[in-house]
């Protein structure tokens, strides 16, 4: 089967109206738990960044702008607080039986799902996690693990449904089998150009449905896919991208010449997680602790700094997203640090991953095009 | 009192001035850091006051950073901020937790610590919180002794510091009380006690109370942290203001701390349970029975929420209080201001327009 039949399979499922008990997350928290649960995640900023892509986004922005939010929080709550007046697709999605979010990306989450919380009458099952600087101390892990209880629990009692230790072991084996296989398609990066367009248009199922068997079987097919298409395809000038894309635009990143291209971006590497660990709950607690949002500085650079030697990079480009504040600063002292102290051409560019309207398509154009002369 | 707090140069003058008396100053944001515990250092705490004077343009970095800490930020740069030798720094919002990893990196001369403030009250992360706090004590502990005596001397000025000002603003509960309050609240949390003490000493109770009660509208303003005094001036000239600014004014009985039994403990303690407003949004239904009652005591006929240009954490919070508000029939302006922006005709425009309505 090809991996687009896959995919539509994998959306169907996703997107059908029935409600086996719906848990709406954000994407880095262990979803696992919950698809052991026989709940289906629901994830308000994947819908918000396909929103971003549809013809309606500043229409979206500017109703919910109307209804009193500030234009300065991140578009993806913003475009999502306006999810009453999306098309038929999305509108039939669920309401949430459960919410759950971590601070392993940003502050952001814990205030966008209090306002679910008020909208649903509601908890807010909240993660916190604390910054790891490389590994979790015993007591840190303990306070993660405690919460991942308190997740299960929660979902037990407002499912009346048992945690089964035996068919997270399931979920879980799935999940392995998706990340090992999204990073073996990443590391095809290293030696054959893949347009950075291939991996936003399949990130998808990492996102959504990284515990279902099928997930795994799609990025099988989509490897070889990968392998028999791009083999071989090389580029003069190799582009590091870090931080986000942009939903809105049809090819998700701005355009570079010909010899230049993004080989590596440092957003969809984001879903290769670390699950190592003796347990099934250490393994989780590192998968989602140590995401790369998660991790210090020190580490975030010593990890960049391995992708631009492992992927034989020649100059940089940041997004400093207006949304995103936590991950765009980190970004940004990344991005000097390798600037100055690696003597790394680098450029950084000011917009904002799903709002067009701080898109200023003309002058990030021409910056580009001069830093790519500049190689 | 004005002299002691709206010049920059002040504060730094006066904390250069009476540096002997410190084995060192450590600058701290927001407050979820049991500040007084640095008293056991020999280290007097310094809450980081923004600047209402402009220090210059953005910079590109710190464009979407809150403006508050832009113009902090900015401020580190061009050196009011001398005096600091060690920053406290809690990630309770992302620009804090950016603000902490650009500042440790670019300004040279400075130790800065990250903190973990509480993000929901239960057991496990009272323990997580509390290992924070020790995790700063430690890093302290590298640089200075811990003294007991010291500590409890600490927190009994502090104490003393805040029934001063509860006497001169002969307070019941009545905690808030327009500009004067507020401009005391943050002398106490950057003057070294003795310069607070004799300002304090220095002010007319008479004049105080008078300065209360003049003017008819009672408004009630929320936001973080405000320290555009200017504006709060302006607020006052033509009404009776009641600050209450989330992160940053807690009422006078959230401060006393006991001295009974272990002095740290209860500082630990009592910071937790008292912490924030805006990330603990379990106090969120706590803080809206108060805003009512606030409302309906002191006949509140609006509410004017100041927030700073992205500041996300009160960009999401008004919103909530604002819809409670209209569900009440109160009305609220919301404005969100840059920090060292003062206040133009527009806004003036804004806030007449709005109190003439209401
Ligand atoms: S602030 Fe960043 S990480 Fe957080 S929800 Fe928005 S885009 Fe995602
Ligand atoms: S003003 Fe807002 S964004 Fe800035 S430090 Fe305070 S809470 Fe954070």
């Amino acid at each position: 089967m090809s991996s687009l039949k896959i995919l539509k399979e994998l959306l169907d499922y996703y997107y059908s109206p029935d409600d086996p008990g719906t848990a709406w997350i954000s994407v880095f928290t262990p979803s696992e738990l919950l698809t052991s649960m026989d709940l289906r995640c629901f994830y308000p900023e994947n819908a918000a960044a396909t929103l971003s892509g549809s013809n309606k986004n500043t229409a979206l922005l500017d109703y919910s702008r109307s209804v009193g939010y500030s234009g300065n929080i991140c578009s993806y709550a913003l475009l999502y607080a306006a999810r009453s007046k999306q098309t038929s697709k999305y509108r039939r999605v669920p309401e949430p039986g459960l919410l759950a979010t971590a601070n392993n990306q940003c502050g952001t989450l814990l205030y966008w799902w209090e306002s679910f919380k008020k909208e649903y009458g509601l908890p807010v099952q909240f993660i916190n996690y604390p910054k790891c600087e490389g590994e979790f101390s015993p007591e840190e892990i303990k306070y993660i693990d405690s919460q991942y209880v308190q997740l299960i629990e929660a979902a037990e009692t407002r499912f009346g449904r048992r945690f089964n230790e035996k068919r997270l072991g399931a979920v879980m084996e799935n999940s392995l089998r998706a990340n090992k296989l999204w990073k073996e398609i990443q590391l095809l990066r290293k030696t054959s150009y893949i347009p950075p367009r291939v991996f936003t248009e399949t990130l998808l199922p990492m996102v959504i449905a990284k515990g279902e068997a099928r997930t795994g079987d799609y990025y099988e097919e989509l490897l070889d896919e990968i392998k028999a298409e791009y083999s071989g395809n090389t580029l003069k000038k190799r582009i590091l991208w870090l931080g986000y894309p942009f939903w809105f635009l049809k090819e998700k990143y701005p355009r570079l010449k010909d010899d230049a291209g993004i080989v590596m971006d440092i957003y969809t590497s984001h879903w290769i997680l670390d699950y190592t660990g003796e347990s099934m709950m250490d393994k989780l607690v590192n998968a989602y602790g140590k995401m790369f949002m998660n991790m210090s500085l020190d580490w975030k650079i010593k990890y960049v700094e391995s992708i631009v030697s492992e992927y034989q990079i020649d100059g940089v480009i940041t997004h400093l997203n207006k949304s995103c504040k936590r991950d765009s600063i980190a970004l940004f002292l990344i991005n000097q640090h390798l600037k100055e102290k690696r003597g790394l051409p680098a450029l950084v560019v000011e917009s904002d991953m799903a709002n067009p309207d701080w898109y200023n398509s003309e002058s990030i154009q021409l910056n580009i095009e001069a830093f790519l002369e500049l190689l | 009192m004005n002299e002691y707090l709206t010049d920059t140069a002040n504060i730094k003058n006066i904390l250069l001035k009476h540096r002997a008396s410190y084995a060192a100053y450590a600058g701290y944001f927001c407050s979820y850091f049991p500040s007084e515990l640095l008293y056991g250092f020999n280290v007097h705490p310094v809450r980081i006051q923004g600047y209402s004077e402009s220090l210059g343009q953005r910079r590109a970095l710190i464009n979407y950073i809150c403006s508050y800490l832009a113009d902090i930020m900015n401020a580190f740069e061009s050196d009011h901020f001398s005096w600091a030798d060690h920053l406290i720094v809690p990630a309770t919002c992302d620009s804090l937790y950016g603000a902490k990893e650009y500042l440790e990196r670019n300004i040279q001369g400075i130790n800065v610590k990250m903190f973990r403030p509480p993000l929901k009250f239960d057991e496990g992360t009272y323990q997580f919180y509390k290992s924070s706090v020790e995790d700063v004590l430690e890093w302290m502990g590298s640089h200075y002794t811990f003294d007991d005596t010291a500590l409890k001397r600490g927190v009994e000025m502090k104490n003393r510091m805040t029934t001063g000002i509860s006497e001169l603003l002969s307070s019941d509960e009545g905690l808030f009380k327009g500009a004067v309050y507020l401009k005391l609240m943050i002398a106490r949390s950057v003057l070294p006690a003795p310069v607070f003490m004799c300002m304090l000493e220095s002010m007319d109770k008479a004049v105080v109370g008078q300065n209360h009660n003049k003017a008819q509208t009672n408004l009630l303003v929320l936001g973080p942290i405000c320290d555009n005094l200017d504006l709060i001036d302006y607020l006052n000239t033509d009404h009776n203001v009641i600050t209450r600014f989330l992160t940053s004014t807690l009422g006078l009985h959230d401060c006393e701390v006991s001295l009974e039994g272990d002095v740290k403990d209860n500082l630990i303690s009592h910071y937790f349970r008292r912490a924030g407003t805006v990330t603990s949004y379990d106090h969120y239904s706590k803080l809206i029975s108060e805003l009512d009652t606030e409302i309906m005591e002191r006949s509140v006929k609006g509410v004017i929420y100041i927030n700073y240009k992205y500041c996300e954490p009160h960009m999401f919070f008004s919103k909530s209080i604002k819809d409670h508000l209209e569900k009440n029939g109160v009305k609220m302006l919301y404005l969100e201001l840059e920090h060292s922006g003062g206040i133009d005709a527009s806004i003036q425009n804004h806030i007449d327009t709005f109190t003439e309505n209401i």
